[in-house]
């Protein structure tokens, strides 16, 4: 494929035609493989980040960056910069107006993680386990966060800025600019939509198969587990669970009617699996939500940090059999199936 | 002699009429009692509960007793202050009366409501952050949560504080051989528990170790009581690095050997023998 280059100032002849040292071919291939893993991170992260987008825009809103446009905006346009980087190094493409706004991205990522790190090492409150960095599907301490995106990152970049092709430095190939232009806004598209596509069990790490006991969050003594907020969810406890991830809102509130009929049902007959509601609520909120909506379950308190990777969007539910996630629904569990014959209704959530 | 004689049939006819009197007194006290409606089966099973004050005109009514249906989404309130017992009934948000003869009180201190009660609506109640309030025969009455217990505390304050800790503590039997192994146990054992009121893990918890705390009294295991407030920001809390609670800090001769989260407290005899374990392999 031939690459037509519109910019002036192309190479001079006797650059190109200079034969390069070992070592410079050398470096040349490291500078391609440092670029190709940055631009392969980057993807990692556009991904994780477009099909949660939510979190990320949650993380951005958190520490105050949505100024002037809104965090979504930032957010969306953080994704495009990113993907459109992460396309260009992948294709190999080193030039500096690459890897100069490369290098500002990676250096804002290292400030957000750095600005965790630093917190948690003086016994600050953080923004959770982890920045919204890899979007839902990587949960990682502030240390782990600051100290992996240090060493995936800066170093793959010194070797694409040193490695870098000094033919051309000026040039933009269209092609492969254009492909990174496409993926861009194809970024922000998905990001857009992601939240009505069924992508809950690609984006967040509650999916069939799963061990309650591995659904954890935070690190030694700070350590807690979905079955330390919900006793019996555990594999010691044979019986089969539903759990409600919910934020104790209006729109959550709307659905306890629905609820409390099959918490009746469930005692009344014994039939269908014990229900629990996991919230990270405080005391006053769920003091609140008590009195407003009368539901005839008591919610249980969980850490942020632990529910955040479990959801895109709440209310979000899953059944546990013997310690096991069997499935999981957006929205509230179908009801319908446990109570058959009954007058329930089961509003289905599902987008 | 004659005269003995001729009294005997008297003394007879009185005796068989006493008894039969006694008799009609016993069935006309038990007849009705026989009678006595079932428990309505929506409106039985009303359990005392601790987190709620009953305040009457801004004054709070120590001696009031509250109890809660989570399966009839009502809360029943007796007080001496208020003529009658009050249904707050949180669905439908009304204030019903409940004839005194319409409650049967249980063995455990539930209580049940009676199928056929007496049951007249009175108000509407209004719901705040806070609670619910309601203006009935001039007084203002408002149900509001209590405020945490913080600090330390033996488990007696803390079933006092919540009558459902002395309920759970009462549901739950340790394992005998488990027990038997920690009364073995030679050196000193603390354990510093953290919990909070309003923690719906350590309500379901802490019982349990209260439980274990009474059957362990004559042992070397020994537990503290520690309540959080419900903003979690506490400095002792903060000293020992507890990030949740309910959290058991376990000292062997004064030393922490480990610590017991959450839902780990499900077995507590077993998961402080377990953790004495642990912590003897690690020495």
């Amino acid at each position: 494929m031939s690459e037509v280059t519109f910019i002036t100032a192309a190479p001079s002849r006797e650059s190109a035609s200079r034969p390069r040292s070992r070592g410079a071919r050398a470096l040349v291939v490291l500078g391609t493989l440092g670029g190709v893993f940055l631009g392969a991170v980057l993807l990692v992260a556009v991904w994780g980040k477009a099909i949660a987008p939510t979190a990320f825009i949650g993380e951005i809103d958190s520490r105050g960056l949505g100024i002037l446009v809104g965090p979504a905006a930032v957010s969306y346009l953080a994704l495009a910069l990113e993907a459109g980087l992460g396309i260009l190094l992948l294709l190999g493409v080193r030039r500096l107006w690459v890897l100069i706004p490369t290098a500002l991205l990676v250096t804002f990522f290292l400030a957000l993680t750095g600005q965790d790190y630093v917190r948690a090492l003086a016994g600050l409150e953080t923004h959770g386990t982890s920045c919204g960095c890899f979007g839902n599907l990587v949960t990682r301490t502030p240390g782990q966060a600051f100290w992996q995106d240090l060493g995936l990152m800066v170093p793959a970049l010194v070797l694409a800025f040193f490695g870098r092709s000094r033919d051309g430095a000026r040039t933009v190939p269209p092609v492969r600019t254009a492909l990174a232009v496409v993926l861009a806004v194809g970024a922000v598209v998905l990001a857009w939509k992601a939240p009505g596509l069924p992508l809950d069990e690609w984006a967040t790490q509650l999916k069939p198969g799963v061990q309650v006991t591995d659904l954890c969050a935070g690190q030694g003594s700070g350590r807690v587990c979905l079955d330390t907020v919900v006793p019996g969810l555990d594999r010691s406890d044979n019986g089969d669970h539903l759990v409600i991830l919910a934020d104790l809102d209006d729109d959550f509130g709307q659905s306890v009617e629905q609820i409390n009929a099959y918490i009746d049902h469930h005692t009344m007959s014994g039939e269908g699996p014990d229900l629990s509601v996991v919230t990270a609520a405080g005391p006053a909120e769920r003091q609140a939500f008590f009195w407003q909506w009368a539901p005839a379950f008591e919610p249980a308190q969980a850490p942020e940090a632990l529910l955040a990777p479990l959801y895109r969007t709440l209310p979000r539910s899953f059944a546990v059999s013997h310690g096991e996630v069997t499935e999981t629904w957006s929205g509230l569990p179908p009801f319908a199936r446990w109570t058959a014959g009954s007058t329930d209704e089961t509003r289905s959530t599902t987008p | 002699m004659k005269n003995e004689r001729s009294s005997l049939p008297i003394l007879r006819s009185a005796a068989v009429c006493g008894a039969c009197a006694l008799l009609a007194l016993v069935l006309a006290a038990a007849v009705p009692a026989l009678a006595q409606p079932a428990p309505d089966p929506m409106f039985q099973g009303f359990e005392p509960v601790g987190q709620f004050a009953l305040k009457i005109d801004g004054k709070t009514d120590p001696k009031a007793e509250i109890y809660q249906s989570e399966r009839a989404r009502a809360i029943l309130v007796i007080s001496s202050q208020i003529a009658q017992p009050l249904l707050f009934n949180l669905g439908s948000r009304q204030v019903e009366r409940v004839g005194f003869m319409s409650l049967a009180k249980r063995n455990d201190g539930s209580i049940d409501i009676l199928a056929d009660a007496d049951i007249t609506p009175a108000t509407v109640f209004s719901v705040s952050e806070e609670g619910a309030s309601v203006n009935l025969d001039g007084k203002t009455l408002a149900l509001a949560a209590r405020k945490s217990l913080t600090g330390p505390h033996k488990a007696s304050e803390l079933t006092a504080y919540d009558p459902a800790y002395a309920r759970g503590a009462a549901a739950y039997t340790p394992n005998d051989k488990l027990l038997a192994d920690l009364r073995k146990e030679a050196k000193d054992i603390r354990i510093q528990v953290f919990f909070n009121s309003k923690c719906h893990v350590c309500k379901q918890m802490v019982p349990r170790i209260i439980k274990l705390d009474s059957v362990l009294d004559d042992s070397v295991v020994h537990f503290d009581y520690y309540g959080v407030p419900d903003s979690y920001d506490d400095p002792l809390m903060k000293e020992k690095g507890v990030k949740g609670v309910p959290t058991g800090i376990v000292y062997v001769d004064g030393k922490e050997v480990g610590r017991i989260v959450g839902g780990q407290w499900k077995i507590p005899e077993l998961a402080i023998k377990n953790t004495l374990i642990k912590a003897s392999q690690a020495s």
